[in-house]
């Protein structure tokens, strides 16, 4: 007799999970839904109070115990079925509830339930889990999840995750980010018991202090999310009373089953059955850093295909067969990241109040075994496998987009573009304590994307990570002392130009600003690594900017303070002061968006621009009146209005003062058509036949006439039948041995 | 057909609709049943040629149907110029005209801010429209890699199953992609 509700153990219920979603499609085999077909009113009232009961305990735990990372609201509580699939969440990345039914995945078929070591399956205990093979998204993530018992059964699980502001990355602090090995990635713990009788083992506690730096922070919002999940209990059982066990676990299936079935209805409602092909590249720049500690992590570009299949029964096939091949680099994607990359499905396809676990429900990946999207060993390095992971899905999303543009929902035709970035700062105070940190400010306010009648909006959303808002900066100084925000704004010109541009791009500026002892700078975030977010733009516009940085060392900023001069504000100012000579640097880096540790100290400075994602439609089908509105707000040069858009506007008016001057703009319409006939003129001028471009392009690509990077990455992905025959079939190759050479792939594994 | 709704789509499609009833549309309860025709009417009654509309692919690419003394003969992708770039099975990029920026002065042309994509990894494909030049798609690409299908609707199974007015020339034949046809016929040129 097992410990589950109805007499099963929980291996039995996880088995039957699967072999349910196989053979039926359904998320538990139903046909009928009872409850909501006959007491909807009913079902609708347990959702909601499990939606509210995950957000009271989210909201209330961060009042208990946090820390300043926590405050900043990626936390998420949530209550899952007894196999572990998810019913309602909080607000917080809700990308997190797909991770449960993995742990518990694990802990049913290890059978934790008859492990006597550990002591079985108890009311009061406490599983803690950041592996991304048996679980969590990536090893930052952290879930403390408590078994949810009535009437000495199991009924569900209550759930906590949050981003951990250091996970002992050996590497890259704060935000891990170059990591060849799972050994380099930090604390990695597979689910395993840490605390019972509703409270953490002294041994957990110890564990955080010693291997995580922040520790004690660490500590604080372990505790925090245990008093979230416990309140979420609390609620839970009162639920249980007033229902009874029986119809609770109905409901939560049905609420489930629900969702699936409303999320295939939109699909069929709203989008167009097809294939569409989202592909992205990603650089790894790592041999200089990683030198000859890891001889086998060498600089590569990787390749991640999305194809989005809308199949006719509504269902959605995410395929991303011709990936390059696992390595020792830390794009490699474990399940667990692919369930925190789902979440970009979730506010396009599914819009229901909390995350559940149908939006996983209506998709099937397929993937290569052995590559980056499904490694065949489990000792490689993954911190950033979910970055990957939702950088593919955002690309997917172009597909919806895509759909409902061509069905006329263009008002729900949005680019759920995930454009983000983390600033990690991380060294020793002057009496030798360490620190790590991250400002998530560019993970808060990402741009809401480009629509085919809008343009995207600047630091707009935190879609799956409403953090609190763009006003943090006091936040993150506190985190880390020894920076000073210097700007925070958007920056003018760094865009994708389009019928609707892009966002513009958002800015921060650091000044570091005496960190006593050593003290180093990484980045992450997306898009990664010097290639725009997806290879395809939408419609003729520009697919998005990678983010952007520069690093000033040995500044003479100082002298600047002294002189009361202004410091840049933004990345393009600090390169005019450079060009200018009022701002000297004796090093400069600069980077596309993922740097490795870079040693700063006091008076250098930091330059972020990201956010600049893609547009829709071609510039010269831009509204002139909008090119004006851009020239009168100051985001758009009069140079570039001319040269990309074909608007030329005269300056009709400057008034006050130099610096509040209000420009009034007005459109030269002869001008602007003349203008834009030139633009077409060299178009032709410049443009050929396809057939004449791929001839030549043909002749390199059989001549292995290609940049050293792409050629291996044609060696390495050639090896996959579904990449092989679409290149070997699109240049007409004998077969993949022109572009492969004989080389084999050297990141490979 | 509704014709105020009808209005509220034409605004929509030129960008003129007031955000806020474009948030109206948004907040719908249930969408409009007929928004599909509704959409191709407007879309129909925008051109200047008479192909029937089978589905908007991008700004200006459309599948139309063409026909021959009443019967269908085939599908093609029709930009709204009016040049047709063939059957919509074939990629319609193959067809188009490319312009290809490589270097850094080529793409600052595009990257205005000195922010751009890696010129040494990746080249910027433009694809043009033969007949009126319009900008139909941009790949920002690895050197070599093939150029992106970017969409093949499965337009049986969207008019039968989706939509419940199934197509005259139903065929299991129209879900394929055929694009390696065209650069087969072009290897068989050059060799």
């Amino acid at each position: 007799m097992g410990i589950v509700h109805g007499e099963r153990t929980l291996k039995e219920v996880v088995e039957e999970r699967e072999r349910n979603q196989a053979e039926t499609g359904s998320s538990y085999g139903q046909r009928a839904l009872p409850l909501f077909e006959h007491e909807p009113t009913q079902l609708e009232r347990i959702y909601w109070k499990l939606i509210t009961a995950t957000q009271y305990g989210r909201d209330t735990s961060m009042l208990i115990s946090t820390s300043p990372s926590a405050i900043t609201g990626e936390l998420l509580q949530f209550v899952a079925t007894p196999d572990g699939r998810a019913v309602a969440s909080s607000w917080g990345l809700c990308g997190h509830s797909g991770a449960l039914r993995m742990m518990i995945g694990t802990m049913g078929r290890l059978d934790y339930e008859e492990d006597q070591g550990m002591g079985g399956i108890r009311d009061g205990d406490i599983f803690s889990c950041n592996d991304p093979v048996h679980g969590s998204s990536q090893n930052n993530d952290m879930y403390t999840v408590v078994p949810l018992f009535a009437e000495d059964k199991l009924i569900g699980w209550a759930a906590g995750s949050l981003h951990l502001v250091d996970i002992g990355s050996a590497l890259t602090p704060g935000m891990a980010g170059v990591s060849p090995t799972t050994y380099t990635d930090g604390l990695v713990v597979p689910p395993q018991k840490t605390g019972q009788n509703f409270v953490q083992s002294k041994s957990w506690e110890l564990t955080l202090k010693r291997r995580t730096r922040m520790g004690v922070m660490n500590v604080l919002d372990d505790k925090m999310k245990l008093v979230g999940a416990l309140m979420v209990r609390e609620r839970v059982l009162n639920m249980v009373e007033e229902f009874g066990a029986e119809r609770f676990v109905q409901a939560m299936q049905e609420i489930i089953e629900r969702d699936r079935r409303e999320i295939i209805a939109r699909i069929k409602a709203w989008q167009v059955p097809a294939i569409s092909h989202h592909p992205k590249i990603i650089h790894v720049t790592q041999k200089e850093y990683l030198g000859t500690a890891f001889p086998e992590a060498v600089d590569c570009t990787l390749h991640v295909p999305a194809t989005c299949q809308i199949n006719p029964d509504g269902t959605i096939t995410q395929d991303f067969r011709g990936a390059s091949s696992q390595g020792f680099h830390h794009y490699n994607c474990y399940p667990g990241g692919w369930n925190l990359g789902a979440y970009t499905d979730f506010p396009v396809l599914a819009m229901a109040p909390a995350m559940s676990n149908a939006i996983y429900e209506i998709a099937r990946r397929k993937t290569d075994p052995g590559s980056i999207c499904q490694p065949s060993r489990d000792d490689l390095g993954s911190v950033h496998g979910c970055v990957m992971a939702i950088d593919a899905h955002s690309n997917l999303g172009r597909g919806y987009a895509l759909g409902r543009f061509a069905r006329g929902f263009l008002e729900e035709a949005w680019v759920n573009e995930v454009l983000w970035g983390i600033s990690s700062f991380e060294g020793e105070f002057g009496n030798g304590t360490p620190f790590a940190s991250a400002d998530w400010s560019l993970t808060a306010n990402m741009p809401l994307g480009v629509t085919p009648w809008r343009d995207g909006v600047p630091v707009a959303v935190g879609t799956g990570n409403p953090l609190s808002d763009i006003g943090e900066a006091e936040e993150y100084e506190f985190l880390c002392p020894a920076i000073t925000h210097v700007s925070r704004g958007l920056v003018a010109d760094v865009m994708v130009h389009g019928k609707y541009r892009g966002p513009v791009a958002f800015g921060i500026g650091y000044l570091v600003t005496n960190p006593g002892g050593k003290m180093t700078f990484h980045s992450t975030g997306s898009p990664t690594g010097t290639s725009p977010a997806c290879v395809v733009g939408i419609c003729g516009g520009y697919p998005a900017l990678p983010a952007y940085i520069l690093l000033l060392h040995k500044t003479n900023v100082q002298e600047l303070i002294d002189k009361q001069i202004p410091l840049p504000r933004h990345v393009l100012e600090a390169r005019d002061y450079l060009k200018q000579g009022i701002l000297t640097a004796e090093q400069i880096h600069d980077n596309t968006t993922e740097t490795p540790e870079w040693e700063v100290e006091d008076g250098d400075l930091i330059y972020y621009a990201n956010e600049a994602g893609s547009s829709w439609g071609e510039p010269l089908d831009r509204d002139p009146a909008r090119v004006c509105y851009d020239l009168e707000e100051g985001w758009l040069s009069p140079d570039v209005a001319k040269t990309v858009y074909g608007v030329v506007a005269r300056n009709a008016e400057v008034a006050g003062h130099s610096d509040h001057a209000q420009h009034t703009w007005t459109l030269d319409e002869e001008a602007t058509q003349q203008a834009r006939s030139r633009i077409k003129e060299r178009r032709k001028q410049r443009a050929m036949p396809v057939q004449d471009w791929w001839t030549n392009e043909r002749k390199r690509v059989q001549n292995n006439d290609l940049p050293e990077l792409s050629r291996t990455m044609y060696q390495d992905c050639l090896q996959y039948e579904k990449f092989r025959d679409e290149f070997v079939s699109f240049w007409q190759l004998a077969d993949g041995a022109h572009a492969a050479g004989e080389q084999e792939a050297t990141h490979g594994s | 057909m509704d014709l105020k709704m009808k209005e509220k789509i034409r605004l929509l499609v030129d960008g003129q609709l007031p955000e806020d009833q474009v948030k109206d549309l948004i907040r719908m309860p249930t969408k409009d049943p007929d928004r599909f025709w509704t959409y191709l009417q407007v879309l129909q009654e925008r051109v200047a040629w008479d192909d029937t509309m089978l589905l908007r692919i991008s700004e200006h690419l459309y599948i139309v149907q063409k026909e021959e003394s009443g019967k269908v003969i085939s599908r093609v992708v029709k930009c709204d110029c009016g040049h047709e770039f063939g059957d919509y099975r074939t990629n319609w990029k193959l067809q188009a005209m490319i312009a290809v920026r490589k270097t850094t002065p080529e793409l600052e042309e595009v990257y205005n801010a000195g922010i751009m994509p890696d010129p040494e990894h990746l080249e910027v494909r433009e694809f043009y429209c033969p007949g009126c030049s319009a900008q139909l798609g941009v790949e920002v690409a690895p050197h070599g890699y093939p150029i992106v299908f970017e969409l093949l609707p499965d337009l049986d199974s969207l008019y039968r199953e989706w939509l419940g007015r199934p197509l005259a020339d139903e065929s299991p034949d129209w879900f394929q992609d055929r694009s390696s046809t065209l650069t087969a016929a072009w290897a068989k040129e050059v060799e």
